[in-house]
């Protein structure tokens, strides 16, 4: 009979740990990582065959074989996938959304700042003369250029923070492989099956979910749980094996792996850490954009301006210029130091940026690059490196400045600021007389190498006959050039311009050739800078390449938006297929619980029955 | 397959949370008027948009070029037609001048008209527009067309060349200015000389000495010169005339332009509103049915949180 008493007792102790198991279960319905449990429980073998088996004697009750965690490898796989598709997503559009948001600009973006330019400059040509015009041309002209300076600015700015979210990213990277890995180390050394082995596995999942979601990631589980850790897939870099976890390191927008320091961007396809470096891919295709039509702007516009004379005929030269140098004050200065800093065209400045500082003993700035090379002194303006540096206002010993060097759309400002020295005009003029009887007509090109005439400001062409024709002097009535024959279009070379006649001139025409110093009524250049709208500029005009640079980020954006939707989606599925597996469903732990406690009951009877019966026994034999 | 009763409250809330985000963008929508928040949620629309407002943009700057045109037009019209009224009158005076008639006295009433008259005909010749530029100087716009002398009284042209035209549409432009030479000069049947030489030349022959009485071949050389004078300014009337017809084909061109500008206005803002404006009815209707089926996922969350098997099971 003690062997019933053996067996209902192997059965309370079985259902206990069974009823155990439901209420940890149940205790940890919300807990994050929690794998349910079940306990496996075995008959025990009577031993049929062996040196003590006793045929025809049923088992010897039940046996606590060990805890099992409900798991599924490939599922738990499945989800963490989904787990870095979800969070790369998100994060990418995190990222590009702020990309769209700089170039959106609030609706005050490039593109119709340029479409503004150019109609202003359309303004300018059909009133040249026009102060009003003049003004609102370079208003547009400096609006534009603030929007590029602007949005340069701003992209290096979101540069930086992406720069800066992988360097946080794989922080928490090498936090979390490293938590592995001691995982590894406390799971080589736990006996399997137990609560402390299903504890430790349910953390390390919990921290390999976690991993997930900063970087995508391969995981292979060996002997007790040890688990080996990939980068992307089984191919990639090893993070975590069972020898320990490698750092990562992050230069720039690259991702390094381990001391050797191999570059390992392109296998990190997944989470935040993937969702950052697409978001540094897609900034640099911006920015380099960007960049590009700031640039090609300044140059075909800078060009057609090269080409005219301004209010009193002095040549355009450039009305944007293409590098400036961003001040910035120390925070210690004291004194009260206004500075300014102009670029000349073409001037190569130092890619470390410029120190400038104030000695208070010898009462003198000095200027020098960053590490204090080539360093000029002075008050007032300093020049290094076609950098001119304006000094004002009274400074304080020591009071310092830096001076970085920007180029592209960031480096973008208009350097005319005086409205008539906007340079709309030709160089030079013609036209008939007004005493003219003929139908004779004149035109007049720019030949900065023509010197058929002797150098001058006005000039008269003055018709000897239908057939012949001289250049005069209009003010004294000199003769600059003797008679010659008339041929209509033929190409004339005069002092600085070359001119044509056409048409029937009458004997006595005249026809007047100056320059248009203070004329006021000619769009000469400004037609040629308006004639750059419609011209391609490299692929395409530059307010087309503008509209498909931003078209490029929303679509992009918008792709990896209904992306993210799917990838929720999926992740939910997956999630939900894991947790089909690994969750707890409380109604289940009810059944089981229900279920438990009644063999547990009845196991206990069977304890009371097999003192019943001995006792019986006990009764016959006394 | 069984459910987790984590997982579910985790896909219930999952739920509950996207359909918050539609109601969100729905309410968005109807209290901005906009269909797109950022260009990414639309980006051929957003694309075609940008499009039609840049388009948008150099019409608003067409339709200021047919102001300026318009302007500018509409006074060298009415200085035209100015010089029309004074050159009437001076025909009037050349008739009047080569009768027989005519005293020496009446002579100088007609030499001191005469002057008047120049001096008005140059006045209305050194037109401006509203920015204060010179309408027949050409490209020297920014000085007077025309300057007199003080003493001698002569009549000089200063301007230079031709205006510039004026855009009004992607190819095209109206001539806003025309230069002395192109609209004074070149008289038909005054010698090809200008409408200024041919009042100087009438004012020349009002100055010339009275012939002595009997001097035949003076009288008869004077009344030659006034018979000129009659027949150069009627044909500088045409002249001018001419001018004003080619001016006021161009205002006729302006007013083309503008209604083509306006109703290309009309189709852009239409088209812009439907790519840009939010669609009401159909928000409205989304944004309902959002909220009924949010208000239904919650009531039946908490109906179905709140039946368990543990709430059956009683001691």
């Amino acid at each position: 009979m003690s062997d019933l008493i053996g067996i209902a007792a192997s059965g309370v102790r079985g259902y206990r740990a069974a009823l155990d198991a439901v209420g940890e279960n149940v205790a940890n319905a919300s807990t994050t990582g929690y794998a349910r449990r079940t306990v496996a429980l075995v008959g025990v073998d009577p031993g049929n065959g062996g040196p003590f088996a006793r045929p025809g004697v049923t088992g010897l009750g039940v046996d606590v074989a060990g805890l099992k965690r409900a798991h599924d490898g490939f599922l738990a796989a499945d989800a963490r996938g989904a787990q870095a598709d979800n969070a790369r997503l998100s994060a990418q559009t995190t990222w590009l959304g702020q990309i769209e948001t700089t170039l959106a600009a609030g609706g005050q973006d490039i593109g119709a700042g340029l479409s503004a330019f150019y109609n202003a400059a359309k303004g300018l040509a059909a009133e040249p003369g026009s102060a009003v015009a003049r003004g609102q041309f370079l208003s547009a002209a400096d609006s534009v250029a603030s929007r590029f300076r602007a949005a340069g600015a701003s992209l290096v700015r979101t540069a930086a923070a992406i720069t800066k979210e992988v360097a946080t990213g794989v922080g928490t990277v090498n936090g979390l492989t490293t938590q592995i890995a001691t995982l590894n180390a406390h799971l080589r050394r736990t006996q399997p099956d137990s609560a402390s082995s299903a504890s430790l596995a349910d953390e390390r999942d919990r921290v390999l979910d976690e991993l997930a979601r900063s970087v995508a990631i391969d995981v292979s589980e060996g002997d007790r749980g040890v688990v080996t850790v990939r980068l992307g897939d089984r191919f990639g870099a090893t993070l975590v094996d069972g020898g320990g976890a490698a750092q990562l390191s992050a230069s720039g927008d690259s991702v390094l792996v381990g001391r050797a320091r191999a570059d390992v961007s392109a296998q990190i396809g997944g989470g935040t850490l993937g969702g950052a470096l697409a978001g540094a891919r897609r900034l640099t295709t911006t920015e380099a954009a960007l960049d590009g039509i700031a640039n090609d702007f300044a140059t075909t516009i800078n060009a057609a301006h090269a080409t005219g004379v301004d209010l009193a005929g002095a040549p355009g030269g450039a009305l944007f210029a293409t590098q400036t140098a961003i001040i910035a004050a120390s925070p210690a200065n004291i004194g009260a130091a206004t500075v300014t800093a102009s670029v000349a065209d073409g001037g190569t400045l130092a890619p470390g940026g410029y120190a400038l500082r104030y000695d208070g003993a010898s009462a003198a700035w000095t200027l020098a690059h960053a590490d204090g090379s080539n360093p000029v002194s002075g008050t007032g303006t300093l020049t290094l490196d076609g950098l001119t540096v304006g000094l004002a206002g009274a400074p304080a010993d020591a009071d310092n400045f830096t001076l970085s060097p920007a180029a592209g759309a960031a480096g973008l400002s208009i350097r005319i600021t005086d409205p008539n020295k906007v340079a709309a005009a030709d160089p030079w003029i013609a036209g008939p007389g007004l005493a003219n009887a003929g139908t004779g007509t004149i035109a007049v090109t720019t030949d900065s190498s023509a010197t058929g005439l002797p150098p001058g400001t006005a000039f008269r062409v003055h018709m000897i006959d239908v057939a012949n024709f001289e250049v005069l002097d209009p003010a004294s009535g000199s003769t600059l050039a003797a008679a010659q024959p008339y041929t209509a279009g033929a190409s004339i070379v005069g002092a600085g311009f070359r001119f044509t006649l056409g048409g029937a001139p009458a004997a006595g025409d005249t026809f007047d050739i100056s320059v248009s110093a203070g004329a006021g009524g000619d769009s000469g250049a400004v037609d040629r800078l308006i004639a750059t709208r419609g011209a391609p500029v490299g692929t395409a005009t530059l307010e087309d390449r503008w509209a498909a640079t931003t078209n490029a980020v929303s679509t992009a954006l918008s792709d990896v938006r209904s992306a993210a939707n799917a990838a929720t989606n999926a992740l939910d599925t997956a999630n939900a297929a894991r947790d089909g597996v690994t969750g707890v469903s409380l109604d289940t732990e009810a059944t089981d619980l229900v279920r438990f406690q009644q063999a547990y009951q009845a196991s206990a009877k069977v304890i009371q029955t097999a003192r019943d019966v001995f006792n019986q026994l006990l009764q016959i034999g006394g | 397959m069984r459910i987790g009763t984590s997982s579910f409250n985790d896909s219930q809330l999952n739920a509950m949370a996207r359909l918050c985000g539609q109601i969100a963008a729905g309410q968005g929508a109807i209290s901005t008027g906009k269909s797109r928040v950022s260009a990414s949620d639309d980006p051929a629309a957003a694309a075609r948009s940008a499009d039609l407002a840049r388009t948008q943009a150099n019409n608003t700057r067409y339709a200021s070029g047919l102001d300026l045109a318009e302007q500018r037009l509409g006074i060298a019209d009415k200085s035209l037609e100015g010089m029309t009224n004074q050159l009437i009158r001076l025909k009037e005076l050349a008739l009047q001048s080569s009768s027989e008639t005519a005293s020496p006295a009446d002579h100088h009433i007609f030499l001191t008209e005469a002057l008047q008259i120049q001096k008005v005909m140059v006045s209305l010749g050194n037109a401006q527009d509203a920015g204060g530029a010179y309408l027949f100087a050409g490209a020297r716009s920014a000085a007077p067309a025309f300057a007199q002398d003080a003493t001698t009284g002569a009549v000089t042209y200063q301007g230079l060349g031709e205006g510039v035209p004026v855009a009004v549409g992607a190819s095209a432009s109206i001539r806003t200015t025309d230069s002395a030479p192109a609209l004074f000069g070149n008289v038909a049947g005054a010698g090809g000389r200008s409408v200024f030489a041919v009042v100087q030349d009438f004012i020349t022959a009002l100055q010339a000495p009275e012939p002595a009485p009997g001097d035949t071949a003076a009288i008869a050389a004077r009344r030659t010169a006034f018979s000129t004078a009659v027949d150069g300014v009627g044909a500088a009337t045409d002249r001018i005339a001419a001018g004003r017809a080619d001016i006021g084909a161009r205002l006729n061109r302006v007013d083309s332009e503008r209604s083509r500008l306006t109703a290309e206005g009309e189709g852009l803002t239409q088209a812009r509103s439907t790519l840009d404006d939010a669609d009401y009815a159909a928000t409205i209707i989304s944004l309902q049915r959002a909220s009924t089926i949010l208000q239904a996922t919650q009531r039946s969350f908490s109906q179905l949180s709140s039946l368990s098997l543990f709430n059956e099971i009683h001691g």
